[in-house]
């Protein structure tokens, strides 16, 4: 994936994270929100935080990292740890909302 | 020949060297509150996946989240991110001039306090 889109990516789910934080925080202050609405909701919450935090990280990891096998193996980490916490937390989140 | 020099004061809310600076300081903040963000969102996956299978331990994260303590950081953190981070994407994409950076610097500290006084007084009152 090219620098371009690493930047597209974190950007684009930077913006549409405004929504589901949003109704998260309505949901838990006021338990005024649809369960099948907060699942939903709270499943694209984590899927954009993953995919918001890890091009932020990668840009951490290339700032401290110097180019080479190390840079590769953090990069590589990053993304299997990305789709281990996708897939835990949504396992989690069915067994929470039923 | 005599030299003149002109200092005259700035119309915008910041001057260059100041303005650089906290743009910095801008920068530095969005990383460390997104690091922190970052390990505040691993957790509480790990905490929500721990009450779904043991409802007991779903008092004890409610009371953890809902400190008045570690709301105020939570907020601040979130808030002060999201502020920047609209800020920042502006000034990417050439539609913030840099006399409008100055105000959103000051609109997202600003922004990021009164979130976090309220979200700690709601939860103190």
């Amino acid at each position: 994936m090219g620098e371009a889109a690493w930047w597209v990516l974190q950007r684009a789910t930077g913006v549409l994270l405004v929504l589901p934080v949003g109704i998260h925080l309505f949901a838990q202050a006021t338990g005024a929100v649809d369960l099948t609405v907060r699942f939903v909701s709270d499943l694209a919450l984590l899927v954009l935080v993953v995919l918001h935090s890890l091009p932020g990280l990668r840009t951490v990891v290339h700032d401290y990292v110097p180019d080479g096998r190390l840079r590769v193996l953090a990069e590589r980490l990053l993304l299997l740890g990305g789709a281990a916490l996708i897939g835990y937390g949504a396992w989690g989140l069915w067994k929470f909302f039923t | 020949m005599t030299l003149r020099f002109e200092v005259r004061r700035s119309a915008y809310p910041l001057s260059w060297p100041r303005l650089h600076r906290a743009g910095v300081w801008a920068r530095r903040l969005q990383r460390v509150s997104g690091l922190a963000l970052a390990a505040f969102a691993v957790w509480h996956v790990f905490q929500v996946v721990g009450a779904a299978h043991d409802r007991t331990r779903l008092a004890a994260m409610i009371s953890t989240l809902y400190h008045p303590a570690f709301i105020g950081l939570v907020f601040a953190a979130l808030g002060f991110h999201t502020l920047n981070g609209l800020r920042t994407i502006f000034l990417d994409l050439g539609l913030m001039s840099g006399r409008r950076q100055a105000g959103a610097i000051l609109f997202a500290a600003l922004g990021t306090v009164l979130l976090a006084a309220a979200a700690v007084v709601w939860r103190l009152r």
